[in-house]
């Protein structure tokens, strides 16, 4: 471990070293190049890994749609909000890497719609419902004939809902 | 070109969705990690820290009881975590700059943003073992150094070298042997 203190415009800072380690746990290693034959390895991993990518997606939407059903019974509170944002935020994390892309920009909106920099409560139910809904739909019909279009506008509506309540919020908060 | 073998690199996945840990596992075991503990949330991944000593965090951001950036901010609390130096990828959904700004001003060593996919898994770690960066502690940051590249337009005096009273430890290795050539380019 090495340390070298600094000054800069009178504020002092340190550069501390770590001794470094992690190099020699690592066998054929090339520092300048990146191993593909690795890299290939995983992905045929995740590939076989990949079977199972439906259910689990199913998984996830089943766990969103049970959180929008507490909301409706419990009301849009802070702690229903968390839940639910959470189960959305999964959903805009896996769904890609789980074959759903457009499941996931839908999520990314709601994700936007519930994570809003003002009384998250005032948030309508009726958006997160619409979002909720599309996101079920588009699970259920990805692959189908026209689904990439449909897909494309119904995001594009999402997207806009979203922007709106925001901007409305936005000019709520300015105006005191 | 010889294979890069990871079968001694130990992790710690810290990620509240069982599917996720999953795929990150699957991922380490292809690299050739063999050991690849879990944990579902920051609290426990604070525990597990402590308890295995991983030689990489991978962790989500949003989470139940502790979230990521917590479990970051503990970690690197040099009085309050024995391992502050741990390297450390933030692995999340959020990708807008300021959520980047953020994990990186916390301490984060390497942000990926999901959808994960092998090859940047694969990028950061590569990062992490050859390429580690020296950490910095000022009286509002401690971290990994926050510049990663070079200014070769920066003019200005390198106050950095002026002061510099660097010493290297006898017997020790120097993770950072072009430090030197760095400080004096960047800006």
């Amino acid at each position: 471990m090495t340390n070298s203190k600094f000054e800069d415009n009178g504020k002092s800072y340190e550069v501390i070293r770590p001794p470094k380690t992690l190099h020699k746990n690592v066998k054929g290693a090339n520092p300048t190049r990146i191993d593909f034959s690795a890299i290939k390895a995983a992905e045929k991993a995740l590939e076989e890994l990949s079977k199972d990518f439906d259910n689990w997606m199913d998984d996830e939407i089943k766990t969103l749609i049970e959180t929008r059903d507490e909301m409706m019974r419990e009301g849009v509170t802070r702690e229903t909000i968390r839940t639910l944002f959470q189960a959305a935020h999964d959903i805009r994390g896996q769904a890609a890497t789980l074959g759903y892309p457009r499941a996931g920009a839908a999520a990314k909106s709601l994700c936007a719609l519930l994570e809003a920099d003002f009384d998250i409560t005032d948030t309508p139910f009726e958006a997160i419902d619409s979002h909720v809904d599309a996101i079920r739909a588009l699970f259920a019909e990805h692959g189908k004939p026209d689904s990439e279009r449909i897909a494309g506008i119904l995001i594009e509506a999402l997207q806009q809902m979203t922007e709106g309540f925001l901007a409305e919020q936005g000019r709520k908060a300015s105006n005191g | 070109m010889a294979r890069v073998d990871f079968q001694k690199l130990t992790f710690l996945v810290v990620e509240d969705n069982a599917h996720m840990r999953r795929i990150v596992r699957t991922l380490l075991h292809a690299f050739g990690s063999r050991e690849v503990y879990e944990a579902e949330d920051g609290a426990e991944g604070l525990e597990a820290v402590e308890q295995y000593s991983p030689d990489i965090l991978i962790t989500d951001w949003v989470m139940p009881i502790l979230d990521g950036a917590e479990l970051i901010r503990l970690i690197r609390n040099p009085g309050g975590c024995q391992t502050p130096y741990l390297p450390i990828i933030m692995l999340t959904a959020y990708s807008e700059k300021k959520h980047v700004v953020e994990a990186r001003d916390i301490g984060v060593t390497e942000f990926l943003c999901k959808p994960i996919s092998a090859k940047a898994l694969y990028q950061r770690i590569h990062n992490l073992v050859f390429h580690p960066r020296p950490f910095i502690r000022s009286q509002t940051y401690f971290g990994p150094d926050r510049r990663r590249h070079l200014n070769a337009r920066f003019n200005g005096p390198e106050r950095r070298i002026a002061a510099s009273t660097d010493t290297v430890l006898p017997g020790e290795d120097n993770a950072y042997p072009n430090l030197t050539e760095k400080v004096q380019n960047v800006a």
